[in-house]
């Protein structure tokens, strides 16, 4: 019904090329993503002169191929892009309840927290936590998942303490609820539209977040791939073979373009106010 | 009611009166503390830094030597002091590979910093705002839809693969502009572009929705029922409260600049602070990289105090106590 | 009235067939449909209606304030110019030079991060004048509308004025422009009953002096009926009559004006109030016949099916196939206060309950709010007990206190053996028996879950039946409650208001409790579902011999329901007894003004500030009081016996 108001085309495209993108990066590549080919290096994509039927989107410096690479890529971007939002969205909604609930120093203290992780930079912070860990997988997973933590703790305490404000929860209170029961079976299937928004609207950021990172050579290392990793190493031969970083950068901007998307549109069917 | 006034309740009042002042100041201050930790820390965590900086071939009298020249081998809490006695005292130490003080680096690398970055912030702002502004006035309209889909479109282009497009289109492709340097005009153009695009999808947003919620309250209908014309609603109402909005998200976007530069710079090789502090860290020069991380914090922890305080003075609600 | 005037000739405003769609999701939203008035210079005319009638919008449609999804058709003529036709930037010089408006929401209608001296200088700055000195002229402008020290007050801001401040402000900036015309648009509706009546006089007076012609909006048909000299009623969008308020209010002819007349409350009356059945119509709803059709005791075929004529007698003008010429049919029985009060059997005590609430004031001095101080009363079984005050009096933070949810910090409140706030308390066993309805039912409902799943939830809690024979339970309630079988599955958002009270009843009863406390569960409503659900409670107490505490701003609601009140001030019952006493002979003067503040306009005087120091000791009433003396600034007055259970706290009673 109101599905269908505004842009209701790049809606539809942006769920199928999701889709279509998520199948990618789970069903296993044509070739091994890290089987060098000394002999194959440079092949530029089979639909240009002198492509290869073999390398859909053509092979990197070392001769790999670029298409199974970034089919590894996107697997790997997705995931930790997913874990970290999941990680982000569990702390922060705890410390939001926490906060509404307790309120007092406890809810200072996180308040604090807020706005302390609101005004450092993300690229900051990485690097200052990069610098003391090894630039490991797991590290860099939590990583993103702090970095974005903040938000939900926000909107968790807001709308729980607007809850308590003299509505539908004082009311489960004096009907003899218990606090259990009034966050578990009130509070959080009401709020958790809004979550829901802001997960998808976040998801998008923290692609870009592990992306740049990863482009500057200080998130997911060799052998493991990641789709920002890619357009870091390509962009030396931009010149010769623009392949190599072209297409990867044209995955990560269609997938947070297509989030992006998606979220607005969520947004407004679910109509939470950003 | 008259309270008899005595010096706890006097200290209390002071601090009550202002509290909205003194809570930012807390603030400020616990988090510049958290940042001399973790700049701190920087260096202890990494594994050992003497085995990184020397390398793998080491020996024992080496990494002995590293360690008692850099003070690695007192008790932590000792170097903890020692590291803040030396902070206030405005020594950061030295680079571990050029030899010269942190200091000195940051401000040979300053100028090129800010010279890219305050004429993308005054761009993206102005711009931003306008843009919001239109949108906020056509809502619903087919222009808003078409801002709105351009500003999805800006935000979720990552800033690295745009810099990496234009290089290719521009420098490569049509060979018009230069893709690294920042010697003339010419070599502002792309990196000014990359930033700016995200900021101003940003800020269009951003004051677009402040635009609608002011001109959604009462009193807006208040001062048209009087006969007030509207551009003197929009900049004696609207823009003042609009503006109050935006200025919370300035110091946000201080840090998302700083962000921004960092990987921007990398791209065109921008002889700034951000590609300084990426070259470092895949250096491993450690003393430099804590130190651009302390002094970047501290200004972004000025710049965020400075903003609540000009809010706190604009807005009557807070400086009147209201809020 | 005290002023009698004859209608000048002058037509000043004339609006005719207006009609006003809004545009909404690809459809087409009736909200003013054809309607036709004039306004006469100086005159005040009146427009009630309820919630969505249509009279706001008719009325911003006048000086074309109307969002732009606004469809306006018909005419306005202002002095011979027809409103609609002027462009947008020629009718903007009509606003506040010729039209002023004031709105309902006082401190919503200021800017927030402006001096009140900024929005009277905006104002001026219409008039073109000569006179560049803006804040004498401001501080002449805060003084015509009674605000104390204007000098000083005008270079504050809006949130350091109370709401009866601020529209005084809106008042003065409406009157600065020297308008011909003056809407108010329910100016009153968020002050105190007492403050409400000062400020419409003054407006009244100012518009007498200036002679500038008042469209006044509102719901209440009090206030109309004593401020007004013609009246017209809208409902679902169009004017079903119109008249001289004498004769509406005294011989209604349309069905819904009597059915609206009858279900006020009144004072003195111990009857039952006749509730309208049915709620109004959806603003989207379309019906092809009369729009009150559907709720109307005397409709007939036609109704149903063709839009009623529209018929004049004399002055008046009547929307109705069969309008009540013969009078109105006398409605179902009175329903007697014929409850039984079990004397001896006391259900909940309260004694010295005091409530403190930490504050900061300015200049960051801590100190502490005593929101109820010291109050005692007894609840007996059968007993609806009414708590009346303005808003702040403490009356909800008291109710609060009795379920639990506000901790005293002095005194006791006892109930069926148990002592509240103490170690042994039980706190489930005692909400199973004292239940709680909100004032805002839409937000005291989870607005995720049906309703039947709501009203079963309480079941589910106490574990008292297994959640098949709760929802079965719940069924039933909510059956009783009035609701219909339909509607069970829906979520609160799809229920109108009154719907939504019934369920939030139905929820507090299921478990059967001996004690129902209601804060304020009809302030939201319009009159007729307000009606409703006070009947609904009133029956259901009857019905289950429960005992019921009532809380209302509003003395008739209280009258209507109650048996015996108390009347609350600052924290303090000031005066308690039985309904009747309290009406025929009250005794502390607030009681006085508030039963003076609903009954006639020409009320006695209200003091507005002290103009004597006193101590802060005094009596709380101090300040307001037309009686006071001298003791009364130096000590406080206890609640003393003067009557067979009649107790008052006032030292000239």
């Amino acid at each position: 019904m109101r599905m269908k108001r505004r842009y209701p085309v790049s809606f539809a495209a942006s769920v199928v090329l999701l889709l279509l993108f998520v199948l990618l990066a789970l069903v296993p590549p044509p070739h091994d993503p890290n089987a060098q080919n000394l002999q194959k290096r440079f092949v530029p994509p089979s639909f240009m002169e002198g492509g290869e039927s073999a390398y859909l989107l053509g092979t990197d410096y070392l001769g790999r191929d670029v298409a199974s690479r970034i089919m590894r890529g996107m697997s790997i971007s997705f995931f930790i892009a997913l874990v970290g939002t999941v990680i982000g969205a569990i702390v922060g909604i705890t410390l939001g309840y926490l906060g509404a609930r307790y309120k007092g120093i406890v809810d200072e203290i996180i308040l604090m927290g807020i706005d302390i992780q609101a005004s450092l930079p993300f690229m900051l912070l990485a690097i200052a936590f990069l610098s003391m860990f090894d630039q490991s997988f797991w590290v860099i997973v939590i990583l993103l998942g702090f970095a974005g933590w903040e938000k939900y703790a926000r909107l968790t305490r807001a709308l729980t303490l607007s809850a308590y404000q003299d509505g539908y929860c004082v009311a489960i209170q004096s009907l003899g609820g218990r606090p259990k029961r009034v966050f578990f079976r009130h509070i959080l299937p009401n709020i958790s539209s809004a979550l829901i928004v802001n997960m998808t609207l976040n998801f998008p950021g923290t692609m870009i977040a592990e992306s740049s990172l990863s482009f500057l050579g200080l998130g997911i290392q060799p052998p493991l791939i990641s789709l920002g990793r890619l357009l870091g190493e390509g962009r030396v031969y931009l010149l010769t073979s623009w392949w190599i970083t072209v297409f990867p950068g044209v995955v990560i901007f269609l997938s947070t373009l297509a989030m992006s998307i998606i979220g607005d549109r969520v947004r407004d069917y679910l109509g939470v106010r950003s | 009611m008259k309270l008899p006034v005595s010096t706890h309740d006097l200290a209390d009042r002071i601090f009550r009166s202002h509290r909205y002042f003194w809570i930012k100041l807390v603030r400020a201050a616990i988090t510049s503390f958290l940042i001399l930790v973790l700049s701190f820390f920087m260096i202890h965590s990494s594994g050992n830094p003497a085995q990184i900086f020397l390398g793998g071939e080491a020996t024992p009298e080496m990494v002995a030597a590293f360690n008692v020249r850099w003070g690695l081998d007192r008790p932590l809490q000792i170097q903890f002091l020692s590291y803040l006695q030396q902070v206030a005292k405005g020594d950061l130490g030295n680079s571990l590979l050029r030899g010269e003080p942190v200091i000195d680096i940051f401000f040979t690398h300053l100028p090129a910093t800010l010279s890219l970055m305050i004429p993308c912030a005054l761009i993206s702002i102005t711009l931003g705002i306008a843009l919001g502004f239109v949108a906020a006035m056509k809502k619903q309209t087919t222009i808003d839809h078409l801002m709105m889909i351009g500003s999805t479109i800006g935000y979720s282009l990552p800033n690295f693969f745009f810099g990496v497009l234009l290089i290719f289109i521009f420098s490569i492709v049509l060979g018009w502009l230069p893709s690294s340097g920042n010697e003339t005009l010419a070599h502002y153009i792309m990196p000014v572009l990359t930033i700016v695009t995200a900021d101003i999808a940003i800020f269009t947003r951003f004051s677009r929705s402040s635009f609608i919620d002011v001109y959604e309250h009462p009193y807006i209908n208040n001062f048209k029922a009087l006969g007030v014309s509207e551009r003197r609603i929009l900049l004696q109402e609207a823009l003042p409260n609009a503006s109050i909005a935006l200025l919370s998200i300035s110091g946000f976007y201080v840090g998302s600049l700083i962000s921004g530069a960092i990987v921007t710079e990398t791209i065109f090789s921008w002889p700034g602070i951000g590609s300084l502090l990426v070259s470092s860290m895949k250096a491993r020069d450690f003393p430099l990289v804590q130190g651009l991380t302390l002094i970047l914090g501290f200004s972004i922890v000025g710049v965020n105090l400075l903003v609540d305080i000009l809010h706190g003075i604009i807005d009557p609600r807070i400086r009147k106590g209201g809020k | 009235m005290d002023v009698q005037m004859t209608l000048p000739d002058e037509k000043i405003l004339s609006v005719q067939n207006l009609c006003v769609t809004f545009q909404q999701k690809g459809k087409d939203i009736e909200a003013v449909r054809d309607v036709s008035f004039d306004l006469y210079e100086g005159e005040i005319f009146g427009i009630i209606g309820e919630t969505g009638s249509g009279k706001s919008v008719t009325c911003k449609a006048i000086t074309r304030l109307l969002p732009d999804n606004a469809n306006i058709s018909g005419s306005i003529l202002y002095r011979d110019n027809d409103l609609l036709k002027e462009t947008k930037r020629s009718i903007a010089s009509y606003r506040g030079s010729e039209i002023a408006t004031i709105s309902q929401d006082p401190i919503g209608s200021l800017n927030p991060i402006k001096t009140i001296f900024h929005h009277l200088k905006q104002a001026l700055l219409r008039t073109r004048s000569d006179e560049r000195d803006y804040r004498s002229r401001s501080e002449h402008l805060l003084q015509e509308v009674h605000i104390p020290s204007p000098r000083t007050r005008m270079d504050d801001y809006p949130f350091q004025f109370s709401g009866g401040m601020a529209q005084r402000v809106q008042i003065a900036m409406a009157m600065s422009t020297h308008p011909k015309i003056l809407i108010a648009d329910e100016p009153t509706t968020a002050l105190d009953v007492t403050l409400q009546k000062k400020i419409l006089k003054e407006m009244k007076l100012l518009c007498l002096k200036k002679n500038v012609a008042m469209i006044f909006i509102s719901h209440d048909v009090s206030l109309v009926g004593q401020l007004c000299e013609r009246v017209a009623v809208m409902y679902h969008s169009s004017i079903v009559e119109m008249g001289n308020v004498d004769d509406i209010l005294t011989f209604p002819l349309h069905p819904y004006t009597a059915a609206l007349l009858a279900a006020v409350p009144k004072i003195g009356k111990k009857e039952t109030v006749a509730a309208i059945s049915g709620d109004s119509l959806a603003g989207d709803v379309t019906v092809e016949g009369c729009d009150f059709a559907p709720r109307c005791p005397y409709a007939k075929e036609v109704c149903h099916k063709e839009k009623p004529p529209e018929i004049s007698v004399g002055q008046r003008i009547v929307r109705c196939h069969f309008p009540l010429f013969d009078g109105v049919k006398s409605a179902q029985p009175a329903f007697m206060n014929t409850r039984a009060i079990d004397a001896d059997n006391v259900l909940m005590k309260a004694s010295y309950v005091k409530v403190d609430f930490p504050i900061l004031k300015t200049g960051g001095i801590r100190d502490t709010f005593t929101a109820v101080n010291e109050v005692s009363f007894a609840l007996r079984k059968g007993e609806i007990f009414g708590i009346v005050g303005e808003s702040g009096c403490g009356k909800s933070t008291l109710a609060k206190a009795l379920v639990g949810l506000n901790t005293p910090s002095y005194g006791m409140i006892e109930a069926f053996g148990q002592t509240l706030h103490t170690s042994g308390f039980s706190y489930p066993e005692y909400t199973k028996k004292v239940q709680y309805v909100f004032q805002d039912p839409l937000g005291a409902l989870d607005p995720r879950m049906t309703i039947l799943d709501q009203v079963a939830e309480p079941l589910v809690i106490h574990s008292v039946c297994d959640a098949k024979e709760a929802l079965l339970k719940a069924d039933q309630m909510l059956t009783e409650c009035g609701l219909q079988s339909s509607l069970f599955h829906r979520k609160p958002y799809n229920l109108s208001g009154g719907q939504r009270q019934r369920s939030l009843v139905a929820r507090a009863l299921i478990i059967e409790p001996e004690i129902l406390i209601c804060d304020e569960p009809v302030s939201a409503m319009d009159v007729s579902v307000q009606a409703q659900i006070m009947n609904l409670i009133k029956d259901l107490a009857h019905k289950r011999n429960m005992s019921v505490i009532f809380i209302s701003h509003d003395l008739s609601v209280i009258f209507n329901m109650c048996d015996t009140v108390a009347v609350m001030y600052k924290g303090s019952f000031v005066e308690r007894s039985d309904v009747d006493t309290l009406f025929f002979n009250a005794k502390h003067p607030y009681t006085q003004q508030l039963i003076d503040s609903i009954q006639s306009f020409s009320s006695s005087e209200i003091r507005v500030k002290a103009d004597e120091s006193h101590s802060v000791h005094a009596c709380a009433f101090y300040e307001r009081c037309p009686k006071r003396k001298s003791i009364c600034a130096q000590k406080s007055p206890k609640l003393i016996t003067c009557g067979v259970s009649h107790e008052v706290a006032c030292f000239y009673s």
